[in-house]
């Protein structure tokens, strides 16, 4: 399915202009944007549902808009947003539904029709739920059967509209799993609509940003992530980064002028719960010496945190050393995670040694720790670093980000020192 | 869906056919109706007596089976538990064209006083009218109560117009006219009924060539579209056919109201179904149960005096939907 230089729109409101795209056959097409920006307007128009406005959209060289109803419903199936008001029909009737473009003017289903309507339920796990009448279906179940019913008409494409809106989150996941395998395994080329964008990264081969009036596609996830435009179109000012390398979402550390300041040395993973837990707690943190190649690096660099770095598989060098303690001896709170430590980053005890010869007070967040460094002040977790003021902090590494609770009190120090962003 | 409901429809009409038939102010034996009705002429009064209830038992049938299709069809097609011919005005619509067209036809000279086919185009044309009007007003009213606000004014509308014609008309043909404004089976003429009966008939096949795209309309005109439903045609189709049989049950029997209402709802209760394949035929068949039996209530309940059956299909009919509009809206 292909779209060529397509407008989209209502009436004589063009949402979309210059709208070229694929659709392949055996790829799940993920369309993400922010609201309101089209996402609707382009898929129900790829659908034949709407007129384009000026452009075509292709199937097998034949333009979608005059493909008769009957033919159309055979080569795509949508599944709208609409809710259908089919609350007496029972799953086996709604999926039977999908046999419209096949069946004679009294729609009575054929043995053939029958198989397919086996098939699609089959196919999306719906078939236990077979007798259960539509008002008796989770929203997840719903979503299921009314993508059964679209696959009963056995199309070569499917078209859906939001399809993981008002889910939970197990179940969205599963529509999203349930849509990549329709791809990959049934072959049917499959778009849909998501506005979740870590999932649309996660399980889309090819990415459509539909965002101020037109679309831009991306072949592979990665490449979205790399284009400073998408991630623009989904962050306010700059309050998010996407990770090129674990395709996630992070949120960026927002530097305040008079937050109080944290220097965190960590690594191999030990790291990250403790940078988030500071930036809700209102720190304006920074990590190091981080080799390049280490995961605390990637999520640091993500959070738009500031790091000392060292380059892969080189031993920490005497300049980034004397850069960390710079960095660290200037903090509020100095914090060590006990990473584990081998002969490439066992500069970092050195630094620690430095800090503590100086006076400064380190802390060790290690519950957990396999070895000891002296004269660090151990505690079992963040909540327990003693913190200027009445300062409480606290770390819960399985909510996400935005759950937590946030620093409200005045800082008791502010400091103005300079910011140089190392991301 | 309960299938062991579907023999009992059919049986129960039998039953009230032949109660029908057998029941009035005259006696006369059940074996002597089953005879007439089987074709077997029976003697003097008896015959006199079953042939005049049996034309008006066969005006029940079939205005009651139009009623109940085009009430299931409308029900659908506007996505209201509350819509029937009578309540949206349809089956006024019809009524006031028809008593128009007796009025200016005979009073010209154009048709003969009861001219059925005439008087069925007519009612078809009043009926489309107000059905377009509903339609094109339902997209401006959102509200499954809005819509019926409109519909019972619009039927009163029709009403008053239908009065005023009456009113004007002189003596001897406001009698006949009472009948286009009250509803009844009591004036049943074969010579109306034979000749609007295949006209009904074909509406009622045709009714069930709308039910599949009904269906696909239950899931939203976007999905019905992209399942190869022509969703206009669609539309255009069934209120055509719609109007078709309100005109054929008001030229039989005036406007009669809430049987369109009660029968699609009974045939849901009854089958726990959605699916208009069933809901529409079978509403014909519950349609044309209630008329029978409503016109036997109307003739034996205060017997001699005869009630105009829109009183007796509103005892049943308002309760229905007062408990629809509160179960809509929760309150029990």
């Amino acid at each position: 399915m292909r779209a060529r230089d397509l407008s989209a729109g209502y009436g004589r409101r063009e949402v979309l202009t210059g709208v070229s795209l694929e659709v392949e056959k055996g790829k799940l097409t993920l369309v993400v944007g922010p609201n309101a920006s089209g996402k609707s307007t382009l898929l129900k128009t790829l659908a034949g549902i709407l007129k384009p406005l000026g452009g075509v959209v292709l199937v097998d060289g034949r333009e979608v808009n005059r493909m008769r109803g009957r033919e159309r419903a055979r080569t795509i199936g949508a599944v709208t947003t609409s809710r259908p008001q089919v609350s007496e029909m029972t799953v086996e009737e709604v999926v039977g539904m999908g046999r419209y473009p096949w069946t004679g003017p009294f729609h009575l289903l054929t043995p053939r029709d029958r198989e397919a309507v086996e098939r699609a339920m089959e196919v999306t796990g719906v078939v236990h739920l077979r007798r259960r009448r539509v008002t008796e279906l989770s929203d997840g179940q719903l979503q299921r059967v009314l993508i059964a019913r679209a696959l009963a008409q056995e199309p070569d494409y499917l078209i859906l509209d939001e399809p993981t809106t008002h889910l939970d989150a197990p179940s969205r996941i599963e529509v999203m799993t349930l849509l990549r395998d329709l791809a990959s395994e049934e072959g049917v080329g499959v778009i849909a609509s998501t506005h979740e964008l870590e999932l649309a990264l996660r399980f889309g081969d090819k990415i459509v940003l539909v965002s101020s009036g037109t679309v831009k596609v991306y072949q592979r996830p990665e490449d979205a992530v790399g284009d400073p435009e998408f991630a623009g179109a989904f962050s306010v000012g700059r309050s998010i980064s996407l990770s090129p390398v674990s395709l996630s979402v992070e949120v960026l550390q927002r530097p305040r002028g008079d937050a109080p300041k944290a220097f965190v040395v960590s690594g191999s993973g030990t790291g990250p719960p403790v940078f988030r837990a500071l930036v809700r707690g209102g720190y304006e943190v920074s990590a190091g010496v981080l080799h390049e190649n280490d995961i605390d690096y990637h999520v640091a660099v993500s959070m738009g945190l500031e790091v000392v770095s060292e380059r892969p598989y080189f031993p920490i060098s005497e300049g980034a050393l004397r850069a960390a303690l710079e960095r660290a001896s200037a903090s509020d709170l100095i914090v060590f995670t006990y990473p584990p430590v081998g002969p490439l980053n066992s500069g970092n005890l050195r630094l620690l040694e430095e800090l503590l010869s100086m006076g400064l007070e380190v802390y060790g967040i290690g519950s957990s720790r396999t070895y000891d460094v002296p004269g660090l002040r151990v505690v079992g977790s963040v909540e327990e670093l003693p913190i200027a003021g009445e300062r409480r902090i606290s770390v819960a590494p399985a909510l996400p980000p935005w759950s937590g609770t946030r620093y409200t009190g005045s800082s008791p120090r502010s400091s103005g020192s300079s910011r140089d962003r190392s991301s | 869906m309960r299938r062991y409901v579907l023999p009992v429809l059919p049986a129960s009409l039998l039953g009230s056919v032949l109660l029908s038939a057998a029941t009035g102010s005259v006696k006369v034996p059940l074996e002597s109706v089953i005879g007439g009705l089987l074709g077997f002429r029976a003697e003097g009064l008896a015959a006199t007596v079953i042939d005049l209830r049996l034309v008006r038992t066969v005006a029940a049938l079939a205005s009651g089976a139009s009623l109940g299709a085009a009430g299931a069809i409308l029900q659908s097609l506007f996505r209201n538990p509350l819509a029937d011919p009578f309540v949206l005005g349809i089956s006024s619509g019809s009524s006031l064209a028809i008593a128009a067209t007796l009025i200016a036809g005979t009073g010209l000279g154009l048709i003969s006083s009861y001219d059925p086919q005439a008087l069925y185009v007519a009612g078809a044309l009043g009926a489309l009218a107000v059905s377009l009007a509903v339609v094109a007003l339902s997209s401006l009213l959102r509200s499954v109560l809005g819509l019926v606000l409109v519909g019972v004014m619009l039927g009163y509308l029709a009403s008053a117009l239908t009065t005023l014609l009456v009113i004007t008309s002189d003596v001897e043909r406001m009698r006949a006219f009472t009948f286009w404004t009250l509803g009844t089976f009591s004036a049943s003429k074969w010579s109306v009924v034979s000749s609007v009966l295949p006209i009904a008939i074909g509406s009622l096949l045709v009714s069930l060539l709308v039910a599949k795209p009904l269906n696909a309309l239950l899931f939203g005109e976007e999905t019905a579209a992209s399942m190869g439903a022509s969703v206009r045609a669609s539309r255009v189709g069934a209120v055509a056919v719609a109007a078709s049989l309100v005109s054929c049950s008001v030229v039989v029997s005036g406007p009669i109201g809430f049987i369109g209402l009660a029968a699609p709802h009974a045939v849901r209760l009854l089958l726990r179904t959605e699916d208009n394949r069933l809901i529409v035929p079978l509403s014909a068949l519950v349609g044309a149960e209630l008329a029978v039996l409503s016109d036997v209530a109307a003739r034996t309940l205060m017997s001699p005096l005869e009630l105009p059956v829109t009183a007796v299909t509103s005892l049943f009919g308002a309760p229905t939907v007062l408990v629809l509009v509160m179960r809509r809206w929760g309150i029990r």
